[in-house]
């Protein structure tokens, strides 16, 4: 099967691939770590409030992703001529939503000025699809299902915009959100290069390989905060490499703990004033979780049974894990 | 039930949400097979999106029975 662009497959070669992946993930690492002493003097500073102790943590820390990505796409298009329009046009996407989330970390953009600019950040890819790509999604019995000129204009900055501000919802706790960013990049990345998809494969490693960096420093406990930076780039990554790897459907798969957690918000009275009103999740004295009192996936974990933080991020990224089963399960199984 | 019992069981009902919400919107589109292709295609993707929001809501109920239990 063709990737949307078969250019880029003659082009690349593996061993500069993997050099650019390692580079990647070791500017991530070094830049996480830097960003974590650099960020704390300089007062751009978290609560960690489920810990006892409360202690103060580095925040922003997407800002590692988003130079680490374009590192690793510079050695890409310098070293191996990886000037492919539609792999260029998938980092700037995710790069505007990272820059996107940056402005967010530092401004408390509101809700509804986040969803429009992350919406308005797919205008790179957007634009490349304008030029005759059509998008058909394959769901399982149904079948193909093709969208037309409404991709563009409609589908993808919808999706980019869904799929990034679920990624900034389910988020909290240390590991977390990394954790989730590189099960189900990771799971897209392998679907990718095993149908032969070779832009989002490429797209998807240096992904990867930034999220698997900045993991190291953001596991529990954490000395870096992901922020805005870190969720909304997640998101608009996992969207832009299912859309230029066909693999559409097992990105929404990918995405269902979020939708679970966005859906099971959405049951309260006031679905996006919870936090304000009733508060956040807190920790006991014995260092197990007590539930904010509203609907959401983390806080299902919590009632169900005593549960601390670690363990938490645990169950959650075996919950992705389990849907990254079914998401490969599908595409080979449906193709 | 165990603590992981009861933290598995919120992934298992997760999944039966899924495959109950996609049966769901597999039979909708099914019985509008006589209706154009765009019009079966955005009200079986709504039926999936209704489906999807109720299981949720019952998967909160079922969390919330759970949590009595213990």
């Amino acid at each position: 099967m063709e990737g949307r662009h078969p250019d880029l497959e003659s082009n690349l070669n593996p061993v500069i691939v993997l050099a650019a992946a390692s580079g990647t993930g070791l500017v991530s690492f070094r830049m996480s770590s830097f960003l974590s002493q650099r960020f704390k003097a300089m007062g751009i500073t978290g609560i960690d409030i489920h810990k006892l102790n409360k202690p103060v943590t580095a925040e922003m820390g997407g800002v590692a992703v988003v130079v680490a990505l374009f590192f690793g796409a510079g050695v890409l298009i310098l070293l191996d001529g990886a000037a492919d329009a539609l792999f260029l046009s998938g980092v700037a996407t995710i790069a505007l939503a990272g820059l996107i989330g940056i402005a967010d970390d530092h401004f408390v953009l509101r809700q509804r000025t986040k969803a429009v600019l992350v919406a308005l950040a797919s205008f790179p890819l957007s634009y490349y699809l304008l030029g005759g790509t059509n998008i058909v999604i394959s769901f399982p019995f149904i079948g193909a299902v093709s969208f037309g000129i409404l991709t563009s204009i409609l589908i993808v900055p919808f999706a980019l915009t869904t799929s990034a501000n679920f990624a900034n919802m389910l988020a909290g706790f240390n590991g977390m959100e990394a954790g989730i960013a590189t099960i189900a990049v990771g799971t897209l990345t392998f679907l990718a290069a095993v149908r032969g998809m070779w832009e989002g494969a490429a797209l998807g490693v240096l992904l990867l390989c930034a999220y698997v960096g900045f993991l190291a420093l953001n596991w529990y406990p954490a000395k870096i905060f992901p922020g805005d930076t870190g969720t909304l780039m997640f998101g608009a990554g996992l969207v832009t490499i299912g859309i230029i790897s066909n693999l559409e459907f097992a990105a929404i798969v990918l995405s269902m703990p979020a939708a679970f957690d966005f859906s099971l918000k959405m049951i309260s009275r006031r679905p996006f004033g919870q936090r304000k009103l009733i508060g956040n999740s807190s920790v006991n004295a014995d260092e197990t979780l007590h539930p904010a009192d509203y609907p959401a996936l983390v806080h299902a974990f919590m009632r169900v049974a005593p549960t601390t933080e670690k363990s938490l991020v645990r169950w959650v990224l075996l919950m992705e894990a389990v849907y990254a089963v079914l998401a490969v399960a599908l595409t080979f199984w449906f193709g | 039930m165990s603590a992981a019992g009861r933290h598995l069981s919120v992934i298992l009902m997760s999944l039966a949400v899924i495959f109950a919400s996609g049966g769901a919107t597999y039979l909708v589109w099914l019985s509008l097979s006589a209706v154009e292709t765009i019009s079966r295609d955005v009200v079986s993707l709504l039926s999936w999106v209704l489906a999807f929001y109720i299981g949720s809501f019952l998967m909160w109920r079922g969390v919330i029975r759970i949590s009595r239990a213990t």
